[in-house]
């Protein structure tokens, strides 16, 4: 029975992988790349600026008002989700220029390329992981929504030593 | 009656599309493919004389025959691999890695049966045997596959259909020979009509993707300089780590 059942898991990955590749259209896929390339070209630094300015935070605590602090947490998560998802094209833009450069280069090193690869996809599931978090995070102040998300992305300092390497 | 008719439809379809790749110029492009093809052809004259004439060597015949075809059937992947990976250089040494991955990984899988104390042959029947060989021609096609579409290797219409309708036959082979070996004769019956509809599905599919030639695309220059490309993307990756790094600090 196991092996009946292994058998009818290849089929149907086959027969996915099979449609995907039927289907989907590379001239769109670059069209896909010329939207990213607009969205590389914006600023996300001055962005992400604005999701926990410490200068808004301190202005909110003054004013010691609940709806302030409720209204501002609702504000930022709506930057922060904003930044995530722009953070995430980026990331598939950078993809599709490296696969589309590498795909034609003679002296390609498939072990460098599988590292890289490894870490493009670690960085787009931190990123779905942080956009997910920000959208249905429990936490009503910005505080600890921020020491959360640290505790998310503390792992990115592994990856930047790794693709240093 | 049906059985012949299903039969005659398989040669007949075969026979348009062996006429049709001549009238087309398609046989230097694609020679793994109609070699594969022209084999099917001839096998299919001759099983059906041996079946009406002399049924008891059918057997003996039949499974030469298929493990013929399934080892003729691996130049349909060399042709598609040649084909649409000739223009990228670097896709096509993933692929070959991705291929050499899978075949070491069915080359393991036998020593650690055998070293297990069973069967040093992958299988108890010839069934199996070709169930087991599909199953490992179906992971150097999903290895294929999977290295075109990740980097969207342009593919024309001979080759959707070709590789669509090789996939579908080892789908089809896999499945009919898995649920065969699971319930043993009460499926024969069944699977002596599968067979060649699913064959037919595939044929027509062949049929239909290779009937119009299609224009041959330029290929482009292959570049070097992977590592530069690497180092790019690099730095680019640790922007984007430290910009995601320097939200949660703040």
């Amino acid at each position: 029975m196991s092996t009946l059942l292994i058998c009818l898991v290849i089929a149907v990955v086959l027969l996915c992988a099979l449609v995907a590749f039927v289907g989907r259209d590379p001239a769109g896929a670059d069209r896909g790349l010329q939207t990213g390339a607009a969205f590389a070209e914006s600023d996300l630094g001055g962005l992400s600026e604005l999701i926990f300015s410490e200068r808004d935070r301190q202005f909110v605590r003054e004013e010691r008002s609940a709806p302030l602090e409720a209204l501002f947490v609702r504000e930022r998560r709506v930057i922060a989700a904003h930044f995530f998802e722009r953070t995430l094209l980026r990331l598939r833009w950078i993809r599709a220029e490296h696969l589309q450069s590498s795909r034609s280069a003679s002296d390609l090193n498939v072990l460098a390329e599988g590292k890289l690869l490894v870490l493009l996809f670690y960085l787009c599931c931190l990123c779905v992981f942080l956009l997910l978090c920000v959208r249905m995070s429990p936490w009503g102040a910005p505080r600890r929504l921020a020491l959360h998300l640290e505790s998310g992305t503390r792992r990115v300092v592994p990856a930047i030593r790794f693709s240093r390497a | 009656m049906l059985t012949y008719v299903i039969w005659w439809s398989g040669v007949l379809l075969e026979l348009i599309l062996l006429l049709r790749a001549v009238r087309g110029k398609f046989l230097q492009r694609f020679p793994g493919f109609y070699a594969y093809l022209c084999f099917v052809f001839l096998q299919t004259v001759l099983l059906f004389f041996v079946y009406r004439w002399a049924p008891e060597n059918y057997a003996r015949i039949y499974w030469i025959c298929e493990y013929t075809d399934l080892a003729l059937g691996s130049a349909i992947l060399f042709d598609i691999y040649r084909v649409a990976l000739r223009p990228f250089p670097g896709t096509a040494r993933v692929a070959r890695n991705l291929l050499g991955f899978v075949l070491a990984l069915a080359v393991a899988k036998v020593f650690v049966n055998h070293s297990y104390g069973a069967l040093w042959w992958p299988a108890r029947t010839f069934e199996e045997l070709e169930r087991n060989l599909r199953i490992v021609q179906a992971f150097a096609i999903l290895a294929l596959l999977l290295a075109m579409l990740f980097y969207a290797v342009p593919r024309d219409r001979h080759l959707k259909g070709l590789i669509a309708g090789y996939a579908l036959l080892v789908t089809t082979s896999i499945l009919e020979l898995s649920v065969l070996s699971y319930s043993g004769s009460s499926f024969v019956r069944v699977f002596h009509y599968l067979e060649p509809l699913a064959y037919l599905l595939v044929l027509g599919t062949w049929t239909a993707a290779l009937w119009a030639p299609v224009r041959a695309r330029q290929p482009a220059a292959a570049l070097t300089g992977h590592a530069s490309v690497v180092s790019r993307t690099r730095r680019e990756l640790q922007d984007i780590a430290l910009s995601l790094r320097g939200v949660t600090r703040r």
